[in-house]
């Protein structure tokens, strides 16, 4: 009776398994990332007004020291995590849902609420989720401290901040 | 670890998931299952082995989708195994025509994607081995391996289970190699291959646990438990193996399986694989393992549902136990109720929050088994009771269990275990019994009193001394007397309420289950028993109380009647007898009906004067006398004597008839107005026709010397003139 064996083809060669340990089996799995946009919120009167939105996240990922943190954003910040991460990282960075120019044409001339219209800012916070979600899934871009700062820092201070990386904490 | 790039959760990779999505994703890859399938059997046909296989690999490839739901998933791997079995029809038809090629394991093992290699490899696998291909314990064990290629939980728990399904019939049951072919293998092969299947399927299923975005958990939670079975069957498999004993049971089978649930720390999981474990094997290996497997329940995870599991565990030992009807199933040196009582205070004691209705539940299956497994041992019921009791008392001394929470309804089903499993002289045993029923609301004691009273007329058990009747109505105190906590119930106990009634009547019905067969002076405790227990009920539940005392009563001066040879005092416990009766008539009177205590009082002229005993015409006058309003005494006579003609016995008629001459006579006597020489006449006309019509036996005999007593005071009266125009013939 012929035999399985396969050791004159190496391409159906068996590889020596590794028994893993019972942890390695059952844990869950240390890649869990998840950030949501929420609960945009227009702030402020007239002119000065602006909107943020709630950045929510949970990971357990080992590089970040929180695994559970909420911080409220705007689009600028966005914009200013985009620009440290194209200077300092080496990963080509999503672009964001557009500024929208045209909409923020002063109020007396549109017939719309301009920027601070319900759809426009929908529309808005679901760019910026995949923003975030895309570029904070990335190892490079985990090793940036702008990156830390924006998500987990409680406000940035953009006069205490210095750019550069992180390791595993 | 190495770094993986972070799951994707966004919104956008749900899309797939939408309903109509899915039926369009699961037509087109049914189409192009059939339509592979479809090429593949017409090349087979020609023969061609290798564009069958290319087919074939092609059909297998609509597997390897990740947009599918399990459900569907399933629906899809369910055709396409049916279509796969024509190509292993096919080949097995080739081996057995000597015409098999011989290297088509190796050459599977070329095709480019891993689902396809891994599902024709499985199929070409189990057909060379039947056909003695290959050997058999090598391709096994190769095939359990090479199934790791595939890592995607899913997949992954499809593609196993297909090949627990294939080699269903080829794993080798035997103890040793068989000599001919050495490589079958042995049942330790089997268990390797099984364990090892069902530690890796156990794995991709915790794993889907985590597959997806945290908002989506619920959904995949339902999609793990639809797929469970997959898990199970492994354990099924084992339990199918001949060579399986109690030994390796407990020595390789039940630890392996144990490390797996409990250090997956998954409560999906971990609640069905060891319910799968307790159902699956026999009884046998449970009793030898007990300790084992009530460790690990312990080491569960603090979600899981302990509660049903456990007592899953006892009632199926419970039932091994007794069944055939003997005690005999359970060896000597397994003490079931200290282990399983010792473990469930364990496992209360390491889960804090426990509630309480999951506390009882255990305790209940505790009892059932005690009440079952050692039925003359009235300890092992006590103590269960006893530390339920406990248990309340440490969470809050001498307060109620709220009426309607899950902790009352697990209760009340506790109590009922022992009405159900003992006759009620048995249970009155259980002294702690009470104790629980006291924890108990107005209504959830009312339910259970009602059940026990419906058990024993069922069950038409006698309860034959008042020490028993005492016992008894301790339990019952909830519908004999008035409860503190029914305030609400009580305003509707009148007989305008069905339930009150019927109620009252079931309490009434008991009476007639309190018999002392040969001892008259039991039966005459038991009477007075209850009428010091009811006596404290209220007038409303004494109208249906008090007419069974007293008819009993009244049947029991029969009994002293016929044992005045042996008793000489059988005259005043007789007279004792009627003064209970009296009194306790004379309650009922101040109720508005007015037949019942008539009733009765007629029945008590009956009895008193079947009696016969020395004051017995006393006695009987008595209860009449009782009337005081005159108006009343005539319309009472009137119903009376409209009775006594229904009264179907004859000698018992004439009887009553005779008694009611004497009442109208006795009235008359009185100058009561209305009652009149007519009356007496007719009355006497019609006594004298009615007597014509009994028979002359012996306790005839007795009636007409009676009724020619009555007669002949007549006649002597007649010659006053207050009986003018009486009209007595002889």
């Amino acid at each position: 009776m012929a035999t399985i064996d396969a050791d004159n083809r190496r391409e159906i060669a068996r590889l020596p398994s590794r028994p893993i340990s019972l942890e390695d089996r059952y844990d869950p799995p240390a890649n869990f990332l998840e950030i949501e946009v929420l609960n945009p919120e227009t702030h402020g009167f007239g002119n000065k007004r602006y909107t943020d939105y709630e950045i929510r996240m949970r990971t357990n990922l080992p590089v970040f020291r929180l695994k559970e943190c909420s911080v409220r954003r705007r689009y600028s910040d966005f914009e200013w995590l985009r620009k440290e991460l194209e200077r300092d990282s080496k990963i080509v960075v999503p672009s964001l849902p557009s500024k929208a120019w045209q909409r923020q044409v002063p109020a007396f001339l549109r017939r719309d609420d301009g920027i601070f219209e319900d759809e426009f800012i929908e529309e808005r916070r679901k760019g910026l989720e995949q923003f975030i979600n895309k570029v904070a899934g990335h190892p490079l871009a985990q090793n940036e401290r702008s990156l830390h700062v924006f998500l987990q820092d409680t406000t940035i201070d953009h006069d205490k901040y210095v750019p550069g990386k992180v390791r595993n904490s | 670890m190495s770094m993986q790039k972070a799951v994707d959760n966004s919104r956008s990779s749900n899309a797939g998931l939408s309903m109509d999505n899915q039926e369009k994703l699961l037509a087109d890859a049914l189409q192009n299952v059939r339509q592979h399938a479809f090429a593949m059997k017409r090349v087979l046909d020609q023969q061609s082995v290798m564009e069958g296989l290319k087919h074939a690999a092609n059909m297998l490839g609509e597997l390897r989708t990740s947009l599918l739901s399990p459900k569907n998933y399933y629906e899809l791997h369910v055709v396409v195994v049916e279509e796969l079995h024509h190509l292993e029809l096919y080949l097995t038809d080739e081996f057995e025509h000597g015409r098999g090629s011989h290297d088509l394991y190796e050459v599977v093992q070329y095709a480019g994607n891993i689902v396809p290699r891994l599902y024709l490899l499985i199929t070409i696998g189990h057909v060379y081995i039947r056909a003695n291909e290959l050997p058999r314990r090598e391709v096994l064990r190769d095939l359990v391996e090479m199934c790791r290629g595939v890592q995607h939980p899913l997949r992954g728990l499809f593609l196993r289970n297909y090949l627990l399904q294939c080699v269903k019939s080829l794993l080798p049951d035997t103890e040793e190699e068989n000599q001919e072919a050495t490589k079958t293998g042995t049942i330790l092969d089997s268990l390797d291959f099984i364990l090892l299947n069902f530690s890796e399927m156990n794995k991709l299923w915790v794993r889907m646990q985590y597959q997806g975005h945290t908002r989506d958990l619920q959904r995949r939670e339902q999609e793990r438990r639809e797929l469970r079975i997959l898990v199970g069957t492994n354990l099924v498999r084992l339990s199918e193996l001949e060579c399986v004993n109690v030994e390796r049971y407990k020595t390789i089978v039940l630890p392996k399986i144990m490390e797996q649930v409990v250090s997956c720390r998954d409560s999906i999981a971990q609640e069905y694989l060891m319910e799968c474990i307790i159902q699956v094997f026999p009884d046998e290996y449970h009793l030898n393992t007990l300790n084992e497997f009530l460790k690990a329940c312990r080491e569960l995870s603090a979600s899981v549902n302990i509660r049903n599991i456990l007592i899953s565990l006892i009632d199926r030992l419970t039932a091994y136990s007794t069944r055939d009807g003997s005690q005999q199933n359970i060896p000597e040196n397994i003490q079931l109720f200290d282990i399983f009582s010792e473990q469930i205070a364990e496992v209360v004691k390491s889960r804090i929050n426990m509630p309480p209705e999951d506390i009882v539940a255990l305790q209940s299956a505790l009892l059932n088994l005690s009440l079952k497994c050692y039925r003359d041992q009235f300890e092992y019921g006590n103590k269960v009771l006893e530390n339920t009791r406990k248990i309340f008392d440490n969470i809050a001394l001498d307060t109620q269990v709220q009426t309607g929470t899950p902790a009352a309804k697990e209760l009340v089903k506790m109590l009922k275990i022992p009405i159900d499993c003992y006759d009620i002289l048995d249970v009155l045993k259980l002294n702690h019994y009470k104790l629980v029923l006291q924890l108990l609301s107005y209504r959830e004691r009312h339910t259970v009193c009602m059940y026990i009273i419906n058990s024993i007329l069922d069950k038409e058990t006698i309860i034959p001394t008042a020490e028993q009747v005492t016992q008894l109505f301790e339990l019952l105190l909830t519908l004999i007397i008035d409860q503190t906590d029914s305030a609400l119930e009580t305003s509707r106990q009148t007989i305008t309420n069905e339930d009150f009634v019927e109620e009252q009547n079931l309490v009434a019905r008991l009476y007639n289950n309190f018999q002392a067969p040969n001892d008259p002076d039991q039966q005459y405790h038991i009477i007075k028993i209850c009428q010091d227990t009811f006596k404290n009920g209220g007038l409303e539940r004494m109208r249906f109380t008090y007419p069974p005392i007293i008819m009993q009563a009244y049947a029991l001066t029969f009994r002293y009647k016929n044992i005045r040879e042996q008793d000489e005092k059988w005259e005043k416990k007789c007279q004792k007898l009627f003064q209970l009766c009296n009194q306790l008539i004379n309650t009922l009177t101040k109720l508005e009906t007015n037949d019942l205590p008539l009733r009765l009082y007629l029945q008590g002229a009956l009895a008193a004067s079947e009696i016969g005993s020395e004051n017995a015409e006393t006695i009987a006058y008595e209860f009449f006398s009782q009337v005081h309003d005159n108006e009343k005494v005539l319309a009472c006579l009137k119903k009376a004597t409209k009775l006594t003609t229904q009264i179907m016995d004859q000698s018992v008629q004439v009887q009553l008839y005779n008694e009611l001459l004497n009442t109208y006579i006795y009235f008359f006597n009185q100058n009561l107005p209305d009652i009149d020489i007519t009356l007496l006449n007719s009355l006497i006309e019609k006594l004298q026709n009615e007597m014509s019509k009994i028979s002359s036996n012996e306790n005839d005999e007795f009636i007409r010397n009676q009724i020619q007593k009555t007669f002949d005071y007549l006649r002597q009266q007649s010659q006053l003139e207050k009986f003018q125009g009486l009209q007595i013939n002889n």
